[in-house]
């Protein structure tokens, strides 16, 4: 039984042209200038209890359209969304009750008081079992370290110690689905880290299961089973992380830096190498590894000169992105 | 009914962070309090030079102002601030966050701001109003008394939806904040002196428009017994529940446009 079920779901803005200033404020209301965006188009999947998804794409994708949707707060234009069984933007209140949600960059966290009393009042929002609450505050208080600044009012935490805040309120009912929106934007490295390692804590103990949006490309490589990507609205990839490497990550780069000399290097390209770049000393290249591995690259260069030094990069996810980004564009331009 | 008991709760969590800090508490406190107080001078100023104001007197005038003042003042403390910052937390994205929360969104709006300094007002109104309760003819019959809570309970829900209408226009506005700041700060000093003063476009304007003399002027027709004054139709003295009631069903009506249009725009 799949715990969220999203069918061809598409969702049309119709936004009025929008006039400056006061007068023109006035004028938008009454203007019937439209011009119709679409942010999320056709799109299908389903998340099975217990995963940790990560849904990424470029800026204006459409992911947190899709988020918002299963949230409750966006009404879609077409298809539809099932959370839990629940049909969030018909029933809002009733599938709050089973998510948790944190918007990376603001805070539903009471600005003015301290943590303490804001843990307070949204246990009684949710009208929290004590057993329950006192269970999760435990966790809480030993993995985010909550008790450093529970008495600090929110608007002087940093922005590390209100995220660990907002994880913690938002996770506090034990709820089934845990919206995560760019968790780890803004934080450093050791925040980032202690962060991810609460996510996967929690996915693995509570069972909750997890989507998460996100630039950064190491929250993906360290948390995510499966990845959904989305494009322009559109559904570009759905599937786990080895089989999108194959797909689009199949590329290595090496670096060999050499003593002063004239080698061609275009004699490589033959060999399986798909790019390079050479200045005499420090070569770049980047190859395809089921044609040719960086042993046959490296031999083939001490045949011709004296290599001093070598590195290999691994491809990681973020380039493997990258590089699918950059094919999802040159289509779209080929399209047009 | 629980999100009573919450608002309560988060008004005692308020209240009690607030007094934290003690001497803040008291200048927000002392600040509005002079604002107004400087008002009551200006008032009394003018009745310096002049006996009456188009047959109202000083005391007269005061009551007037009073009603406004502390109906306003607890319409402000509950709804001002969420209401004003409507369009601000919409923008940074702060209302979504109102939106995945098992709870009314409106109640959580109203849960999330408050604006202790209003309390200002209401001290000052009170203590202004026993000053010049001994002036006044006004007899205090246990059904007068009675009227009278119903009048301010009126006078509330008028205040309180104009408020609210002015907000919600941020469902729309990019610069709704100035909307609320005309209507509610401007419009409403109009209602400072009786309503019977202005020319009778303004007279319609507050009456029927965004009716504000239905605040003050009107139920102040009824308690100080001045039937001459009355405009339009000598009933509208006694329909300040009933304008503040049917104002408040449209603003929720208004409230719930609004976020239809959101929930299809999501800006």
């Amino acid at each position: 039984m799949s715990i969220i079920k999203v069918e061809n779901l598409t969702k049309q803005f119709k936004r009025t042209k929008r006039k400056k200033g006061f007068f023109g404020a006035i004028k938008t209301l009454f203007s019937n200038e439209y011009e119709i965006k679409t942010a999320v188009h056709d799109v299908s999947f389903s998340v099975e209890k217990g995963e940790i998804v990560g849904y990424i794409g470029p800026n204006g994708a459409g992911k947190s359209t899709t988020i918002k949707t299963l949230v409750g707060i966006l009404v879609p234009t077409s298809g539809n969304a099932e959370v839990k069984g629940i049909i969030p933007y018909q029933s809002r209140i009733e599938n709050a009750r089973n998510i948790g949600v944190v918007f990376g960059q603001r805070t539903q966290l009471w600005w003015d008081i301290p943590v303490v009393d804001s843990i307070n009042l949204m246990r009684h929002m949710y009208k929290i079992q004590d057993a329950l609450f006192e269970e999760n505050m435990k966790i809480f208080s030993q993995v985010l370290g909550i008790d450093e600044f529970i008495n600090t009012p929110v608007r002087q935490l940093s922005l590390g110690q209100r995220m660990r805040a907002d994880l913690c309120v938002s996770l506090l009912h034990s709820p089934d689905i845990l919206y995560l929106d760019e968790p780890t934007i803004g934080l450093d490295v050791v925040v980032k880290e202690n962060i991810r390692n609460f996510i996967k804590k929690i996915n693995k103990e509570m069972g909750t299961t997890i989507v998460l949006t996100t630039h950064d490309m190491d929250d993906i490589e360290m948390l995510c089973h499966r990845l959904i990507v989305i494009d322009k609205g559109h559904l570009m990839y759905d599937g786990d992380m080895g089989s999108l490497k194959a797909k689009y990550g199949s590329n290595e780069r090496l670096t060999i830096i050499t003593e002063k000399s004239d080698v061609d290097l275009k004699g490589l390209l033959a060999l399986g190498v798909s790019e390079f770049k050479y200045n005499g000393i420090k070569a770049d290249i980047q190859y395809e590894t089921d044609k040719i591995n960086a042993m046959g690259i490296l031999e083939w260069m001490m045949q011709r000169c004296r290599v001093k030094d070598f590195s290999i990069h691994q491809v990681n996810i973020e380039e493997v992105i990258r590089k699918m980004y950059r094919e999802l564009d040159e289509r779209s331009k080929m399209m047009k | 009914m629980s999100n009573i008991k919450l608002y309560l709760l988060f008004f005692k969590t308020y209240l009690k962070v607030k007094s934290e800090y003690r001497f803040s508490f008291f200048m927000d406190l002392f600040s509005q309090f002079s604002t107004f107080a400087i008002t009551y001078l200006s008032i009394w100023i003018l009745f310096g030079r002049f006996k009456d104001i188009n047959g109202w007197n000083f005391y007269e005038v005061v009551f007037l102002y009073n009603i406004n003042l502390f109906s306003y003042g607890l319409a402000g403390l509950f709804f001002f601030n969420p209401l004003r910052f409507l369009e601000e937390m919409i923008h940074s994205g702060e209302f979504d966050c109102l939106m995945h929360k098992p709870m009314s969104v409106f109640m959580h709006l109203i849960c999330r701001r408050f604006n202790q300094s209003y309390l200002g007002y209401l001290i000052l109104g009170i203590i202004v109003f026993r000053f010049c309760m001994d002036k006044l003819n006004i007899i205090w019959t246990v059904a007068n008394v009675i009227w009278f809570i119903i009048v301010m309970a009126g006078a509330f829900l008028i205040q309180a939806s104009i408020i609210i209408i002015s907000g919600t226009t941020g469902f729309w506005l990019t610069r709704s904040a100035s909307v609320t700041e005309t209507i509610v700060h401007r419009f409403r000093s109009f209602i400072t002196y009786p309503v019977s003063i202005y020319n009778t476009f303004v007279q319609i304007l507050l009456t029927f428009v965004i009716p504000y003399a239905f605040v003050n002027y009107y139920p102040g027709i009824y308690f100080l017994d001045r039937e001459d004054s009355s405009l339009f139709s000598p009933y509208f003295q006694y329909l300040t529940p009933v304008v503040g009631i049917v104002l408040m069903i449209l603003a929720m009506g208004f409230w719930r446009i609004g976020m239809n249009r959101y929930q299809s725009t999501g800006s």
